[in-house]
């Protein structure tokens, strides 16, 4: 069955139709997104669950041929992605219920925008196509960052959509300089003509779909707007920005390097070491930063980066190893994250404030919710029963078991690094009781349930990673051996 | 002070710098022997293919009908957020007086505006034009009207909520066409693939479902930059 | 045609070193807004042959402009423009929050 269309009919229905449900009727507008959200959800479990008699699947939009059409794709790889638009979406629109009181309609109408954006680039064979889907997300991510209608908010989405732009002319412009070149949009007829550009335009080219995209997972020099943007804007949007949206850049990216260049190029020349020496950077900048801040949200907005840095280091070893590393890391820090976001949010509720020094004596208001935030940031770190130890060791052997040493030994000293960090918010949450704790907070359901079930899923995984290992051990056939990726979009 | 024309020099040397590596591959991607398979595919089976003469328009509803529905996405939501960001009472703009000479030449001219904007949406698949060009030129009427005989007097008649209506019927329209060929032709937006009557090229009706498509993205174009431009200007 | 390439380049790095060093929001959008239509422009230079017709077959030519880059350009200027709309309700709604359009001076307010 061609489900995978659906999952960009059904957000568009929903847009679209959002608008009208609203004015005939205010309530008609949560079981539409409901029911649209998961239907998506249930789409994408479909996929993983037939992953073997299903995959790879194509999709040629408007029945053209292969080699004209617009081909949608899912492959072994995507299924990492498909793993957090199963969960996450879902849970972040639970969670906004109660969080979004100001024009609920306008925000579910862009969090459908922002997850068919995402769902958009994942499965997009065509360049062009992937641009105008990286568009779609990126305009509902300015809109969503000010949506709270604060000061920080507006100036947030305005520095995010100066920076934004200007990544996005340069991605363009690299789509549109790789079609001169190639003469070509669809991504499985690229590899084959850019062997035969010079190196230094395939370098500028390289480059151009680095800093296009990088701007947008906040790669370290281009990451200014992410602790900004995060600070201002609902924690629903954190949750799916940085549980869904940021990894589906960085997804592309890879997807991009792998397929067009080649692993062999990025071993030929000193890229594979620049770009491990970037993931390292990025850790160690993204751990420095977070050990500065006062604000929860930044706070983690800092730890974001660095732990996309390790996933950086994972991918830019280029091995079989590397790359489930590395995808295992993606999907737990995208999961745990989630979870420590929403309780941050429902922390929030008690104090009022993200400043971590308002939150003294946080354990005699809520204490269950304070214990699982503390469980949480130890399992960050690294701790044996979370998944990030999983997958921390993952990176670990990998790159170890492709000889460089030196990062391995840094990822060791930025986890240390950041058990600093993580460390305060703990302490400042079980010092300095007041002894009365005065009015609690009282939790809905909507609230907590997110939490708990994302906490509960990642223990699970950290005490089986074989659930998620064996949905991604065979994502590497499809980036390491570009001819498997050209033959299932164009045919043998 | 210094400070200033330090950031003015890094900027100019990142910027040249960009600029060499740019010109480096615009000479290279020149010298290059490339064999543009799309674009010949377009041009020698285009007409034949999709009864549409116009091959960019051939391109946007049906080769590429794809990409067309995710820009129509891009402006619904773009209308949508600056009426979100941008509540009526926000924004202003100064009260203009113009003498009765163009009030009366400018609705001399809106009929025309009409004739021209229609005009383009019908003939967008056989000759320069479609759904997007005629959109903006209906919403340059907006403008128009807004400027002259003042921003209340197009409030009276279509205010923001009327116009996001008939936005979400028109891409809702565009969206069902596309259905259709999910349907009929079992692709999401298949037209001429799908076996719909293609006319003969270069007569009105021909193309398939192009005409329509042009229409719903014509309504969308329209009334989503009207709201836009609405919701940036008030008259105080 | 042997200038164009280069005046793309320079109208991109010029529209860059705008946004890069100028402090007015307003300025800022309008370098934004020059890159993005230099890219346009190159799309429109990638479509032109010397001596090929527009694509519209209403007879037989003999060289015809590339059709592609022409719709890539329309989807382009459709996003940027919405892109552009957005970034000026936000300065309006910033400018009557601040009552200024330097950059600076909003980041000082907020401290």
């Amino acid at each position: 069955m061609d489900l995978l269309i659906w999952l960009i009919i059904i957000p568009l229905f929903t847009i679209f139709s959002i608008g009208i449900f609203n004015y005939i009727n205010k309530k008609f507008v949560l079981p539409v997104v409901f029911t649209s959200a998961i239907l998506q959800s249930g789409i994408a479990i479909y996929y993983i669950i037939n992953r073997n008699n299903l995959l790879p699947q194509l999709y040629n939009v408007g029945n053209w041929q292969r080699d004209i059409a617009i081909n949608l794709s899912i492959d072994n790889f995507t299924l990492v992605i498909f793993v957090l638009i199963a969960i996450m979406p879902l849970l972040s629109l639970l969670y906004s219920i109660t969080e979004i009181q100001r024009k609920p309609a306008k925000f579910y109408l862009l969090i459908n925008v922002l997850l068919l954006g995402a769902s958009g680039m994942v499965m997009t064979a065509d360049l062009f196509n992937f641009y105008v889907f990286f568009e779609i997300a990126s305009i509902s991510s300015y809109a969503l960052v000010a949506f709270r209608d604060e000061d920080i908010s507006l100036e947030a989405a305005f520095e995010y959509l100066i920076i934004g732009s200007i990544g996005s002319v340069f991605l363009l412009l690299g789509i549109v300089l790789t079609y001169q070149a190639t003469g070509t949009l669809n991504m499985a007829m690229i590899p084959g003509r850019m062997a035969e550009i010079p190196v230094i335009t395939r370098q500028v080219l390289m480059s151009l779909f680095i800093i296009g995209l990088g701007v947008k997972f906040a790669l370290v020099p281009l990451h200014a707007w992410m602790p900004d943007a995060y600070q201002g804007s609902p924690i629903s949007y954190i949750v799916l920005s940085s549980g869904l949206v940021v990894n589906v850049y960085f997804f592309v990216l890879v997807r991009i390097l792998f397929i067009f260049f080649g692993v062999e190029f990025f071993q030929e020349t000193i890229f594979t070491n620049l770009i491990v020496g970037w993931g390292v950077l990025s850790m160690l900048f993204g751990h420095g930063a977070a050990l500065q801040q006062d604000n929860l949200k930044r706070l983690f907005a800092y730890s974001t980066i660095a732990q996309l840095g390790y996933v950086i280091i994972a991918f830019g070893l280029g091995t079989e190893a590397g790359i489930v590393a590395g995808s295992f890391h993606l999907i737990s820090h995208a999961l745990l994250k989630g979870a420590i976001f929403f309780t941050a949010g429902n922390l929030h509720k008690a104090t009022g404030s993200y400043q971590i020094r308002e939150m003294k004596g946080m354990a005699e208001k809520m204490p269950v919710m304070s214990i699982i935030f503390v469980l949480m940031l130890i399992g960050m770190v690294g701790i044996p029963p979370s998944n990030i130890f999983v997958s921390k060791w993952l990176i670990l052997s990998a790159a170890v078991e492709a000889g460089y040493l030196l990062p391995a030994f840094m990822i060791v000293f930025g986890s240390f690094l950041s058990l600093g960090y993580y460390l305060r918010p703990v302490i400042t949450i079980y010092t300095g009781y007041t002894g009365f704790p005065g009015k609690l907070p009282l939790l809905k359901f909507n609230e907590y349930f997110p939490t708990l079930l994302l906490a509960g899923i990642c223990l699970i995984i950290g005490l089986f990673p074989g659930y998620i290992l064996n949905i991604i051990d065979t994502a590497p056939e499809f980036l390491l051996e570009q001819s498997n990726f050209i033959i299932h979009i164009l045919g043998g | 002070m210094k400070n200033i024309s330090f950031n003015k020099l890094f900027s100019f040397s990142l910027v040249s710098l960009l600029g060499v590596l740019l010109l480096i591959s615009f000479y290279d991607i020149s010298n290059l022997e490339v064999t543009l398979s799309l674009s010949e595919h377009y041009i020698n089976y285009g007409v034949e293919e999709t009864g549409a003469i116009n091959l960019v328009t051939a391109i946007l509803f049906d080769y590429r009908a794809f990409d067309t529905i995710g820009e129509a996405t891009v402006i619904f939501t773009a209308a949508s957020i600056v009426a979100l960001i941008l509540p009526q009472h926000e924004a202003s703009m100064l009260k203009t007086e113009f003498t009765p000479i163009v009030h009366q030449s400018i609705a001399f001219i809106l009929p025309f505006f009409w004739v021209i904007s229609i005009f383009l949406i019908a003939y967008g698949h056989l000759s320069p034009g479609g759904g997007f060009s005629g959109g903006v030129i209906i919403s340059a009427m907006s403008i128009l009207i807004i400027f002259t005989y003042g921003f209340h007097y197009m409030t009276r008649r279509f205010n923001v909520t009327r116009l996001s209506l008939i936005e979400d019927f028109g891409a809702l329209l565009f969206l069902s066409i596309g259905v259709f060929g999910l349907i009929y032709g079992g692709s999401f937006l298949a037209n001429s693939q799908a076996g719909v009557y293609l006319g003969n090229p270069g007569e009105l009706l021909s193309g398939g479902l192009m005409p329509l498509s042009n229409l719903a993205v014509g309504a969308k174009v329209g009334t989503g930059l009207s709201i836009i431009f609405i919701s940036l200007t008030r008259e105080d | 045609m042997i200038l164009l390439y280069p005046t793309i380049v320079l109208l991109i790095c010029m529209g860059l070193y705008t946004v890069l060093t100028q402090t007015n929001m307003i300025k800022i959008i309008i370098g934004i807004s020059i890159v993005e239509s230099s890219i346009i422009l190159l799309l429109g230079a990638m479509a032109y042959f010397p001596g090929a017709a527009a694509p519209v077959l209403d007879h037989p030519f003999e060289l015809v402009a590339d059709p592609l880059p022409q719709a890539l350009g329309l989807t382009a200027i459709v996003i940027n423009a919405s892109t552009t709309a957005i970034m000026l309700a936000l300065v309006i709604k910033l400018h009557n929050r601040y009552d200024t359009l330097n950059i600076h001076e909003i980041k000082k307010l907020r401290g």
